[in-house]
């Protein structure tokens, strides 16, 4: 009996509730804009195929810290704000939406401190197109933070 | 341990419902003691996908269920803010042909879309947002690794949840309440009284051997998977169907959306991101193990990496880190499909077997603890004359009273802001307590665990803050080990910390150790692959070619 | 065009090098990145008695050597097994690794060491540098100092005393350890920074005699030795000798968990006498041009050699790869774990239930012969001119079996010889 009024009620909702719904909205939006109006604005952007596969080669990192030793980065920026080039691979690139408490080493690094870095990795982590991939990402999550708050529907 | 005291309640299993009770009792004033035989967190509510949800697959039969879900999701978010995070679900609408999709394909299509509509209208309870419907080509937009197959997708998002800190903070709650919270004791028996009633427990600490005696008015059994044993420790029955539920844990978020695939027995699984990993999840086999010694088979992983693979392709490229599996204490009904049994729980008074004051609560979800706390704290208090109402979804657990500022903490105390993000996702509030400690001993700014940006302070909270007694509680506190290298680097260095701050011997902080290793050992053994040989080669060198621990201690 | 190719620039690949080198070949040395011999800890795995249970400390004071024929004895596809016939040149092998690297090695110990770990154990060693030797158990007086950096608790010196004390109980011997504090690092920065930036500091102008002044503020004269953190410098040799002459007493090193300090002294080292010997480093890349070749594509160009040894390690080295299966990248060499074919094998096959039990994975590699020829699927040289160092070697799990740079010295020292004369006889031909 609970299933058939479940069935019901369904049923009810595809013949007349949704497609009412549809008649009546006042929404322009493409669903991809409504998506990214949805989720974008926490971090929660999407990534090319070109960047995942540098993220598969992220994942190469085992952490084993030689890439510290050859970091031109760590004698020159401030050390409570960049703890070395592993962290690209093994912390700062597994989740956008921490990518904006990355930025203070993300913005003052640069591709050349990290070239004996990635000579000397093991595994051969990608070190320099990893930390564009992670400077694109980051403008990208500032930029969808910053956008107009009407756009952004109240929850 | 105090032997003569009298309780109002003893609650036997640190799982989230029990530290959930705990905690809404000791709110209530009631005098409570929650025993738990290893750490909290350590059957089915550590072992979980880790989501509040809002009951979506209840819609159909039970929008009563949904509703309440959404609502109590909405509250644990209330409370906990800091915890949730946003994962918002692909559902891909497929179809052999997509040029020429079949009129079952286009049902199935609107069906969903019309399933997902019914669930927006109890979205906004929990800060949801409304469903969307994309075309094929937006979703390939979206998310370029689908496989090619689809006609549109369909959208929503759920919340997702640390599990184990959701648990720690109950019971950290409840300690502040004035309840008492007993980790690594186990329950040997009962205290009974002339009639048979049940007058207590009689308890022994796994760690330093004691026993004990507990006595309390009324005691409850929300043991889980062991709740059968706990109960026939008592002589009383509860049967319960026990479903094995394996997971996947991959070292990074491969993308910020989840995705449902449908595996080879048409059952629905999925990936999607959980913190700084991705969680693919999940399989659903009846158990007739000792739920102590849970493994994960190859077919287990096998079966999830091909089910993943037939929505997202090139799921073959990622890096596994571990699996892990628990056990769901589902209600006990012989012929049905395993995955179509209730979720939902049922409370059980033994008074009719004799037992009288000894009650069993069995089975839910993770989502709905609060809401199962409440109905079984609300039987409590009534049985104990205690007129208090629940105020568990009012007042914020600890840390949840607001979320710190992390650009300022870390410059104010010069810690890198990264580790203050993690800090402040898993202690909210009490972020700032943390710094404090960094600042007051300047060695604790040090990382501990670089992959998941855990410092030597946050380390020593924990161990001073949340109930932790062995080196492996750690991870539960502050994901000690739970990134990429497993530990590789961060287990020697904490080992060393705890004992220091335990008064250990080398010895003991070598067992702990140990015991650290070989959890992070059985979680990679089923699906060592990649890179991750290369790191368990580097682990191993660490431990084994230079800390000769092997040479040291006969393994046991 | 070159006499001798050596693919892989760690232990093995380095000394195979360097031995081809000395015996008049033209040798080039092609690495594609560092590897495990960077990461090492300092100490120099000869071979431990595989029969002495564990904790028997005592019964692991045997020479080397010995140790080395115990291991061959009970494990049957152990290189030392598979070259047992050439054990009595073990020796020989260690003292020409360690003359080409003059101060930074020790010569081959008569009886392995006991060194103090990170991790507050002793390990027995073969063969180490020379800033670790100090530290040996056995030879420590009976009141030790344990040097904790306040301000930087990546090394504990509280539990390195604490399981000192534990061992030296098992040894028999009497032994105090007292933590004893430095001060020298105390900027906010410092908590934070690892140890290649620590050593770094200690080889400015000036910092080691500040390092010895400050600790002598805290040091009693009861103290009759010190250990450091492994971060004595990060050039050269370290600078323990130095602090013993400031200090008045025996300064040491403890060994390095990666990252290591020690174990890039010693790449670095091995990386200057190849310089030395005329022996150039390619950093690339190297591809089979052919198969059934000797031709590689390597730096942009190509490069033909008569002899090609192969010491590109295991996992971490890149030697052995593991995708679902296992391949070995260059030459696709047939790999085995143990006696059996390895490529297929469900990795669950491979390992075994617990952390500390026997684990056939961390031994797949490519089999050899007694001339460390690689061989093929039955059993046969794959080609007289392809020669194995290392742990790209089957049959040996350097972390279980106590042995792994004592086998790649051993292995790429035969190997280098034996390339040298396979080309130089085929030079003569020409």
């Amino acid at each position: 009996m609970q299933k058939l009024k479940g069935d019901l009620y369904l049923a009810y909702r595809a013949l007349f509730a949704q497609p009412l719904r549809k008649l009546f909205s006042t929404d322009e939006r493409s669903g991809k804009q409504r998506f990214l109006d949805n989720y974008a604005p926490e971090g929660l952007v999407p990534i090319s195929a070109a960047d995942r596969q540098l993220l598969y080669q992220a994942s190469r990192c085992i952490h084993c810290g030689l890439c510290e030793a050859f970091d031109g980065a760590l004698p020159v920026l401030p050390r409570t704000t960049y703890d070395g080039a592993s962290l690209l691979a093994i912390c700062y690139s597994r989740a956008t939406p921490d990518l904006p408490r990355a930025r203070a080493a993300l913005e003052r690094l640069s591709e050349d401190q990290l070239v004996r870095s990635e000579a000397v990795c093991p595994t051969r982590v990608p070190l320099r197109s990893l930390l564009g991939y992670l400077r694109r990402q980051l403008d990208e999550v500032v930029r969808q933070q910053r956008r107009p708050a009407d756009r952004v529907p109240r929850s | 341990m105090n032997d003569a005291a009298l309780f109002d309640l003893i609650i036997i299993g640190g799982g989230v419902n029990g530290t959930g009770i705990a905690r809404d009792a000791a709110m209530r004033g009631l005098k409570t003691l929650m025993l738990e035989k290893k750490d909290v967190a350590s059957g089915a509510s550590g072992a979980n996908s880790g989501m509040i949800h809002g009951g979506i697959r209840y819609l159909r039969y039970d929008r009563k269920v949904t509703e309440l879900s959404c609502i109590d999701s909405g509250y644990i978010r209330r409370i906990v803010p800091h915890l949730l995070f946003r994962i918002p679900f692909i559902a891909p609408l497929t179809a052999q042909d997509v040029a020429h999709p079949s009129f079952r394909e286009r049902f199935l299509a609107y069906g969903t879309e019309v399933y997902f509509g019914a669930y927006d209208l109890y979205q906004p309870y929990k800060g949801g947002r409304p469903s969307v419907h994309l075309s094929a080509d937006e979703v390939y937009d979206l998310e370029p690794g689908l496989r090619r197959n689809l006609i549109g997708a369909m959208t929503m998002d759920e919340w997702g949840i640390d599990p184990w800190r959701l648990c720690a903070l109950n019971a950290i709650s409840a300690q502040r309440h004035g309840a008492t919270v007993l980790t690594y004791t186990q329950v040997l028996g009962f205290l009974r009284g002339p009639q048979g009633e049940v007058e207590g427990v009689r308890v022994r600490d796994q760690r330093s051997q004691k026993h004990a005696e507990f006595r309390a008015k009324i005691v409850i059994n929300v043991a889980g998977a062991w709740a059968p044993k706990v109960a026939a420790l008592a002589g009383v029955s509860v049967r319960i169907r026990p479903g094995k539920g394996v997971h996947l844990t991959l070292d990074r978020r491969l993308s910020n959306y989840g995705i449902i695939a449908t595996a080879v027995d048409g059952r629905q699984i999925f990936v999607m991101p959980h913190e700084q990993t991705s969680t693919i999840g999940t399989t659903d086999t009846d158990f007739y193990g000792d739920p102590d010694d849970l493994r994960v088979t190859q077919d287990e992983v096998a079966y999830l990496m091909q089910g993943i693979e037939s929505a997202f392709p090139a799921i073959r490229e990622a890096r596994v880190l571990r699996a892990w599996a628990g056990i769901r204490t589902t209600l006990y009904e012989y012929g049905k499909l395993s995955d179509a049994l209730s979720r939902e729980h049922a409370i059980y008074d033994h008074e009719r077997e004799g037992a009288k004051n000894f009650l069993t609560l069995i089975g839910g979800k993770l989502a709905s603890y609060r809401i199962q706390s409440e109905e079984l704290t609300d039987l409590v208090c009534g049985r104990l004359g205690v007129s208090a109402s629940c105020r568990t979804h009012l007042e914020p657990l600890p840390g949840g009273e607001g979320f710190p500022n992390t650009a300022d903490l870390a410059r104010d105390y010069r810690l890198p802001e990264s580790t203050v993000g993690r800090m402040a996702y898993r202690h909210g509030a009490n972020a700032v307590k943390i710094c404090e400690l960094a600042d007051a001993r300047p060695e604790l700014r040090a990382p501990l665990c670089r992959c998941e940006q855990a410092s030597y302070a946050e380390a020593v909270y924990c161990l001073r803050e949340e109930n932790v007694r062995r080196l492996s509680d750690l991870r539960r506190r502050c994901r000690l080990g739970m990134g990429p290298c497993q530990g590789t680097r961060c287990a020697g260095p904490a080992a060393a910390l705890f004992a220091k701050e335990r008064g250990l011997s080398s010895t003991e902080a070598h067992r702990e150790l140990l015991d650290f290793i070989g959890g992070r050992y059985r979680g990679k053994r089923p699906v060592l692959d990649g890179e991750q040989v290369a790191e368990e080669e580097l682990s191993r060198g660490s431990y084994l070619t230079v800390g000769n621990l092997d040479g040291t201690y006969a393994s046991d | 065009m070159t006499d001798v190719l050596v693919i892989g620039g760690g232990m093995a690949g380095a000394i195979a090098a360097l031995c081809a080198k000395s015996t008049g070949a033209e040798v080039i040395l092609a690495r594609r990145a560092l590897g495990a011999t960077a990461l090492s800890s300092g100490a120099i795995d000869v071979a431990t008695d595989p029969s002495a249970p564990a904790g028997a400390l005592k019964s692991q004071l045997v020479p080397p050597e010995l140790a080395a024929r115990e291991v061959a004895r009970t494990r049957p596809n152990h290189p030392y097994a598979v070259l047992v016939d050439k054990l009595d040149r073990l020796k020989e092998s260690l003292s020409f690794a360690a003359q080409n690297l003059p101060e930074l090695l020790t010569p081959p110990l008569d009886r392995n060491a006991l060194l103090p770990t990170p991790l507050g154990t002793v390990k027995p060693t073969g063969m180490a540098q020379s800033s670790h030797l100090g530290g040996d158990l056995v030879s420590l007086p009976e009141s030790v100092g344990v040097v904790q950096l306040s301000i930087n608790p990546a090394y504990d010196a509280r539990m390195i005393a604490s399981g000192l004390e534990a061992a030296a109980a098992l040894l028999g011997r009497r032994l105090t350890a007292q933590v004893v504090e430095s001060r020298y690092f105390r900027e906010v920065e410092d908590a934070l920074r690892g140890p290649y930036e620590l050593a770094e500091r200690l080889d400015r102008p000036g910092a080691v005699e500040e390092l010895a002044s400050d600790l002598k503020r805290r040091l009693t004269d009861s103290v009759g030795a010190l250990l450091f953190p492994p971060i004595l410098g990060r050039r050269g040799t370290s600078l323990a000798t130095q602090l013993s002459g400031l200090l008045g007493r025996p300064c040491a090193e403890i060994l390095s968990s990666p990252p290591s300090v020690p174990g890039l002294r010693l790449q670095e080292a091995l990386d200057a006498a190849l310089i030395r010997a005329g022996v150039p480093i390619v950093e690339s890349e190297v591809a089979l041009l052919a198969p059934d070749s000797r031709s590689f594509a390597i730096q942009g160009g190509s490069i033909e050699a008569t002899a090609v040894v192969l010491a590109t390690g295991k996992f971490i080295g890149g030697g052995v790869i593991r995708h679902e299966r296992f391949k070995e990248p260059i030459f696709d060499l047939p790999l085995f774990a143990g006696g059996t074919r390895a490529e297929d094998q469900y990795i669950g096959d491979l390992l075994a239930d617990t952390f500390q039990g026997e684990h056939q994975v961390f031994r797949v590699g490519v089999r050899i012969d007694s001339s460390l020829h690689p061989l093929d699927l039955r059993g046969q040289p794959m080609d007289p001119q392809l020669f194995a160092a290392g742990s790209v070697i089957s049959g040996y799990d350097p972390a279980a079996d106590k042995t792994g740079l004592g086998v790649a010295i051993f292995t790429g020292y035969l190997a280098g010889e034996a390339a040298s004369r396979v080309s130089l006889a085929g030079s003569r031909r020409r």
